[in-house]
């Protein structure tokens, strides 16, 4: 590494600054920095990146319960905790590549579950993809090309923001009428539709039940019934000849607000809508939201390990379980006894359990209690260089450093690098292990 | 570095591309030195030899090179997602050199560094990268260790390509186009699949023939093709236009693929999975075997090289761009599951789990269309060994297919196990051709470095890259080639009778290889409002600095030179 550059070895103001506060991941962003090093979204950054660049770069100990200690010693005891476990986790994985692939090098030599703080969202489109695949298309193409929308889920601002001006109208496009795009929200009603949609208010737990009755309508079939999911039948005649008559419809949906019970469920019936659909016209799908990287974290794991999250790795062969190593429910089963959390992004709040935990965050991460080990890190994207992966799954962008590190933070990457050669030395687990088939 | 020299004492090499008579097994016994990860040539007496290897007669050849394997990016790891019963039936614990993983046809990245050097791979070309999706390929890519590993850029779907093409742009801009992206992109080459085709499906064409209109660009396949083909040879890329033909998997497609081979009127061009596109539509079935006519065309076409795609009987994924064929052969999931993406302006992925059966007639027949290909094939500088992997089947088969090839009785065996209407419908039983050592030895090196452009790679001749492998000559070939008893990549011990050997350094972590021919900057004033106006990530954050790849500290970039005039043609 070269020498520390200091603050004037930045510009005053950067463009095509990537955002990594969402899956959106919009790289358009244009920034000043002052003097003090503090930055400023001052084009095309939504409210949340407005207000996550402004976060100052502040100077941050580590500390172990709620005593301020140097580095070296938090990381002492931040490997003693984990070499004594018998049933570590690390969660959270709010990080960049880099700091991902630390922190799955550590799971693995620790026989420690992994998952993400999103993954609920994240397994609802995994699940279904598990048991029928999919068919999909990404933001570019899409913002060319699709000439109708029917998005299922609430909230569409604050999950997907920026979708509908860079992607649903866009400014320009090379195969339809940009402005002239039509299409339906579906959902509960929770303020005016933009201008060429048209609002069905439905409960989204019904959601598998009004794709499924929209695939019989695209099919030529006639279900049952006046009504499914709180939307009349003759609104859902005209959905399906909207889907039927475009040149290249969507169905999206917002993943965080399907049925937590059986998003899989809704994701798998939105996938044979496309199909459906496309056996005369052209359709895709596409799930919105998610922050903290989460698809990248999962993306990750599976070129690494071959498996997605919710995985224990290390002890034995990689062995992935959805439901088994769901860390939110293992926490609540008190089935871990020492938790490593990562939150080097946002989107990742740290879980309010009593179990021994160690937290990595980028300062300002709110806390619900003390940690038994906290270290802050740099946030990948303003503090370091990295990578991040959208959320439509095709595009890695690249992280740029915007700001001399005054604080002196570690990346997530050296101090979990840093955890792992302290547990070098530590015997392996062992590989034999008693099995609970859920 | 240290001055002192590994010594590999009285083997027996078999290196095509070496001096003279160099494939010749019967020459004498020949010493190698081995110094900074370099074959050096013999050192004076004085000169310290850390390291001596008695060969005692065994088979010395130039480390492999896999030309053609979708190992890494976005659809090999939606893949790997696609199929987690995959995963749990092949997975490997963690045992102090090699890091754990799973697959076996989507082998995660490290197991798949491991599984290609513990076969004495030291190479392995990834042949479908997106543009949009590079970064991705390259991180994926920056872990699989040991081997080197390139990639080829996917063009002639991209839109900002066909608009151009289709608004009369020159070949010269063609040009700077092509070569921004292999810079931009840290590619190594170019493939075109299904010219066209791909796009045409995004605007619900489900098939386009070579010389049909784009539906709404109003350009052929043809002129993609040949403009594509030209742009690399007026650029000096080594490896020539990678081309995956219209409609793979058709029946009767034969013609298509002799009359790309004809388009291509002379330009080199190297034809992927050849297999997939040698189809007739004779017999009661209408489907048969055209190896015959095809491998006839290649033989006089000396412009053209190809790698078969050999399907091997067993559970599979096809994982391809050509999103049209993928739609149209989604029906045939096993298991019932596929997914199919509509990608940035740029291309497509189709996956399609698939189960070859030898039991069943089609597939019975592709595996004999393969080994034909290879067999009539005559010249073993223009065909490598591939499987498409995993299309075919994955790369872990290859011992197996060179038995195929280097053993007719064997191969004949095999032919009566399956489906028997195949050996009514194929002259595979009749052909007597049986692989030598040397011409393996130029298939699966010396032919696919030469096609690359790799000159220190593919031989063991003083100042090529120290990638060596040393067979015990087994009378079983798929055993020798299994598990060879030395692989050396970069000088390094890695692998020892077929497993990975500690060696005090860990694994290491080969090179990325890429091509980087001149151009008109003067494109990006082109390129630069297409990214803003179309696109929705921006040029700046789409190129990828070579930073991206070295600061990782796994491996480091090497630079294929470009043609000149004065070098030696294809």
């Amino acid at each position: 590494m070269d020498s520390e550059p200091g603050e004037t070895d930045f510009p005053p103001s950067m463009g095509d600054v990537v955002c990594p506060f969402c899956a959106m991941a919009c790289d358009d962003l244009a920034v000043m920095r002052d003097r003090g090093g503090r930055l400023r979204v001052t084009d095309n950054g939504c409210a949340r990146a407005r207000s996550l660049f402004a976060l100052p770069a502040l100077p941050a100990h580590c500390f172990i319960k709620g005593r301020a200690v140097p580095l070296d010693e938090a990381l002492d005891a931040a490997a003693a905790l984990l070499r004594n476990a018998a049933s570590p986790a690390i969660g959270g994985l709010a990080a960049d590549t880099e700091g991902i692939s630390a922190a799955l090098a550590l799971a693995e030599r620790l026989g420690a579950v992994v998952d993400h703080a999103a993954s609920d969202s994240l397994f609802h489109g995994l699940r279904a993809l598990q048991v029928s695949g999919a068919m999909t298309a990404t933001f570019g193409e899409l913002r060319n090309r699709a000439d109708l929308f029917v998005l299922f889920g609430a909230e569409f601002d604050r999950h997907a923001p920026r979708l509908f001006d860079r992607i649903v109208r866009p400014p320009t496009a090379l195969f339809r009428e940009a402005a002239a795009v039509r299409g339906f929200l579906v959902g509960p009603g929770d303020g005016p539709a933009p201008e060429g949609f048209e609002r069905l208010t439905a409960d989204l737990t019904q959601a598998p039940a009004i794709a499924a009755a929209l695939s019989q309508l695209v099919a030529g079939e006639r279900p049952r019934g006046d009504r499914v999911g709180g939307i009349a039948m003759e609104d859902l005649v005209r959905v399906a000849a909207a889907l039927r008559e475009a040149r290249f419809g969507v169905v999206g949906w917002i993943a965080a607000t399907l049925d937590p019970a059986a998003g899989d469920v809704a994701v798998e019936a939105f996938n044979r809508l496309v199909v459906t659909a496309n056996a005369s016209t052209r359709c895709a799908g596409l799930a919105l939201g998610g922050k903290g990287n989460a698809l990248g974290a999962n993306y990750v794991c599976a070129w690494q390990y071959g498996v997605p999250l919710r995985s224990r790795l290390g002890a034995g062969p990689p062995e992935h379980d959805p439901l088994r190593y769901r860390l939110k429910s293992l926490l609540a089963g008190g089935e871990v006894d020492a938790l490593l959390w990562l939150s080097a992004l946002n989107g990742a709040e740290v879980p309010d359990t009593r179990k021994p935990m160690i937290v990595l965050a980028r300062p300002g991460q709110p806390l619900p209690r003390d940690p038994e080990v906290l270290i802050p890190v740099a946030v990948p994207g303003l503090d370091h260089a990295g990578s991040i992966h959208r959320g439509d799954g095709v595009a890695a962008l690249p992280l740029r450093r915007l700001r001399s590190n005054t604080s002196g933070l570690p990346t997530a990457a050296a101090v979990l690098g840093a955890l792992l050669d302290r547990l070098a030395g530590s015997p392996l687990p062992a590989p034999l292990r008693e099995t609970a088939h859920v | 570095m240290s001055d002192a020299y590994t010594l590999l004492r009285g083997g027996r090499v078999c290196d095509p591309a070496g001096p003279a008579a160099g494939g010749d097994l019967q020459a004498p016994r020949r010493d190698l030195y081995l110094k900074d990860g370099r074959i050096a040539a013999p050192p004076p007496d004085d000169a310290r030899i850390d390291a001596v290897i008695e060969l005692d007669g065994r088979v010395v050849m130039a480390g492999a090179i896999d030309i053609h394997s979708h190992i890494g990016g976005g659809k090999v790891n939606l893949a790997r997602l696609l199929l987690p019963e995959e995963h749990r039936q092949h997975g490997s614990a963690p045992d102090g050199l090699r890091r754990s993983g799973s697959g076996l046809f989507t082998p995660s990245s490290f197991v798949t560094g491991y599984r290609y050097a513990e076969m004495g791979y030291t190479a392995a070309f990834e042949p479908a990268m997106l543009p949009s999706n590079a970064r991705h390929t390259h991180l994926e890519l920056g872990d699989v260790p040991i081997i080197d590993k390139g990639c080829y850029a996917v063009l002639g779907n991209d839109d900002f390509l066909l608009e151009r093409l289709a608004a009369g742009a020159t070949q010269s801009e063609v040009n700077d186009y092509v070569a921004w992206i292999l810079h931009a992109t840290q590619a190594v080459g170019v493939k075109v699949v299904n010219p066209g085709g791909i796009s045409a499906f995004k605007f619900n064409q489900r098939r386009l023939e070579l010389d049909e209109a784009h539906p709404h660009y109003g350009i052929t396949p043809r002129r993609i093709l040949t403009t594509l083909a030209t742009a690399l040879s007026d650029l000096g890329v080594p490896h020539p236009l990678h081309v995956h033909c219209n409609n793979l998997g058709i029946p009767g497609n034969e013609s298509v693929t002799r009359d790309t081979i004809a388009a291509l009127d002379g330009l080199p061009a190297h034809l992927t999975h050849l297999q997939f596109h040698s189809y007739g539509t004779e017999g009661d079935r209408r489907f048969s075997s055209a190896a015959a006519e095809i491998a006839e065309a290649v033989n006089r076409s000396p412009n053209i090289s190809v790698d078969v795609g050999q399907i091997v009987f067993g559970q599979t994924i096809t994982a391809s761009a050509d999103i049209m064929s993928q739609f149209r052969n989604s029906g045939l999931a096993s298991p019932r599951k596929w997914v199919c993406t509509d990608i940035e302006c740029d291309g497509g992925c189709g996956l399609v789990p698939f189960r070859y059966r030898d039991k069943a007639f089609v597939n019975a027949l592709q595996w004999a269309i393969g080994l034909e290909l290879f067999l009539l094939i005559e010249d073993p500088w223009r065909v490598y060994l591939t499987t498409d992997h995993p299309n075919g089947g994955p790369f872990t088969s290859y011992p197996h297919l060179i038995r195929l090839l280097m053993d007719r009785s064997f191969r004949n065996e095999q032919l009566a196990r399956i489906n028997p209407a195949v050996a009514a419908h194929s002259r595979l039983g009749s052909i007597e051709r049986e692989y030598t050592l040397e011409e393996i030895a130029i298939m699966t090196r010396a032919g696919p470095a030469r096609v690359l452009g790799l000159r220190d790679r593919g031989h063991l001749r003083p100042g090529a890259v120290a990638d060596v492998v040393v067979y015990d000559d087994l009378p079983d070939r798929e055993a020798m080639f299994a598990a060879p008893a030395w692989v050396f990549k970069n000088g390094r011990p890695v692998a020892r009778n077929g497993r990975l050997t500690p060696n005090g350094e860990g694994t290491g972590w080969g090179d990325t290889i890429v091509v980087r021919p001149e151009f008109d900057p003067a494109i990006e004033r082109r390129l630069k409002p297409w990214f803003e106006d179309h696109q929705t990530v921006r040029l700046g954050n789409f190129r990828i600095a070579d930073g991206e790849i070295l600061d990782r500290g796994r491996g480091g970039l090497s630079i294929v030179p470009t043609l000149t005039a004065s070098d030696p043609c294809f």
